[in-house]
């Protein structure tokens, strides 16, 4: 059943609120938001880095650096989830930089999702998981061409100028793909969003 | 990626219905573009959900949670030792160094007239030894010399003068100065006169109730360096010259010594 938007309302504000808290230094509210995300968190970084304990690693920072930056959190500019989203694929992709292992990463970004850890706590996140049905199902629903040029610029933090040359096909192709593809989840994933804003 | 084909081939990559949403595209005005690409971040912002949670493991949380809860203690922390210290460091420096400057001028200058006085006196004294009155005044200078010169050099809180160990009444040789700041921690020292060149090492003891602490050693043409720390009590300032850079205990010439404080300020 989909939230109604007093419903959504609430909670996008309640977000906000908690990173407000953060900002005051109030403990509890990390601790709140480390429990609503860190699973997720987690799972973008380790499909990032392709390593679990550096996945918790980015993720300890990415909390420290909200910790630390709350103050400076704009709700005009996205909400909180995809505020920390952001943080931690950036973070994620600086480490893979850094170690200079692409062909690794991008063994990792071309494959499908993969069930790494059966997560009972996460489970329990009911949202969480009808969220990752209707994900899972759009992502599907995408051709497979507009599906992997999202998955490489997002998850391995490739330019369109590089996913171009790694596939050989002309950066065009691949600026049309992705706007194709973003238009196509934009429209599939309105209740989601409307959800988060 | 140059390929040889012109800018508008990549449409013929496009399959037909990929084309013609290319052309809905394009009809959009600035503003809904501009919406769309705000719209779009939270498209992204939502892929991850599409992965199954990981659950971290508990220490990560509790590592957070100890990181976020320390800083409080630390900030404190750094705000006495940390950024602090590197703020009253070079101000303290240029301070003492000015302080050094005119303390150095003022003292010597006085020490140098008072033990020329007394050395004056001395020979005064011997020259008057038979004039009882002569020598009482003779002996009431000296007395005063001696309590002058007590009182430049007596024992204080900001200034300790580094003297030659080796007895001499010139005012040749080499000399320093230790100062204090009045939180006992931040000190600076200055000396001048001592001979440089390779495998002379000028290291700098502290010599307090449970014996001597190394602080370093003199660095530069200036033989002059800082430190933020000092341990507490202490008694005596020592140089040694030694032939290896950072020995553990003194095993060359004590070349200065000083354990006589004078309150600067």
């Amino acid at each position: 059943m989909q939230p109604t938007t007093s419903n959504r309302n609430l909670r996008a504000a309640e977000e906000r609120q908690l990173v407000a808290r953060l900002a005051q230094g109030d403990q509890e509210a990390l601790s709140q938001l480390y429990n609503r995300y860190a699973s997720m968190l987690l799972a973008l970084a380790i499909r990032v880095v392709n390593d679990h304990a550096e996945g918790e690693e980015v993720v300890q920072e990415v909390l420290m650096q909200a910790w630390r930056q709350a103050a400076r959190y704009d709700p005009e500019r996205s909400s909180v989830s995809t505020w920390l989203v952001m943080m931690t694929r950036s973070r994620a992709i600086d480490r893979i930089r850094s170690r200079k292992v692409v062909d690794r990463t991008l063994t990792a970004a071309q494959r499908e999702a993969t069930r790494i850890d059966e997560s009972p706590e996460g489970a329990r996140n009911v949202l969480h998981q009808e969220r990752a049905v209707r994900l899972r199902d759009e992502l599907s629903l995408l051709p497979g061409e507009q599906r992997q040029v999202l998955e490489l610029a997002f998850f391995s933090g490739m330019t369109q100028r590089e996913i171009a040359a790694e596939k050989d096909i002309p950066l065009g192709t691949v600026k049309t793909r992705t706007l194709l593809a973003m238009k196509k989840l934009r429209v599939a994933l309105k209740e989601d969003i409307g959800d988060l804003l | 990626m140059n390929d040889g084909k012109s800018d508008f081939d990549w449409l013929a990559e496009l399959k037909g219905s990929e084309r013609d949403e290319v052309d809905g595209w394009s009809a959009l005005s600035n503003v809904e573009r501009a919406e769309i690409e705000r719209f779009d971040a939270e498209v992204f912002g939502l892929l991850p959900y599409a992965l199954d949670p990981v659950e971290p493991s508990p220490r990560v949380k509790e590592e957070l949670m100890r990181r976020v809860a320390v800083p409080e203690i630390q900030s404190f922390h750094e705000r006495r030792r940390g950024p602090v210290a590197s703020r009253w460091l070079m101000p303290l420096a240029a301070g003492l160094t000015v302080v050094a400057i005119g303390m150095a001028a003022m003292q010597f200058g006085t020490v140098r007239r008072q033990r020329l006085d007394i050395a004056h006196l001395e020979t005064a004294v011997a020259l008057l030894s038979a004039d009882a009155a002569a020598l009482a005044d003779a002996e009431t200078g000296l007395a005063v010399a001696h309590q002058n010169l007590q009182l430049v050099s007596s024992r204080g809180v900001e200034v300790c003068a580094l003297r030659p160990t080796t007895a001499t009444q010139s005012n040749e040789g080499p000399y320093g100065l230790l100062f204090v700041a009045a939180d006992h921690q931040h000190w600076y020292v200055k000396v001048a006169g001592l001979e440089t060149g390779p495998d002379r090492y000028y290291r700098v003891w502290f010599e307090t109730a449970d014996g001597l602490v190394a602080a370093g050693n003199l660095i530069g043409q200036e033989l002059e360096f800082a430190s933020p720390t000092m341990p507490d009590g202490l008694l005596a300032v020592h140089v040694s010259l030694e032939t290896e850079p950072a020995p553990s205990r003194p095993s060359g010439e004590i070349v200065l010594y000083g354990d006589e404080m004078v309150r600067v300020l």
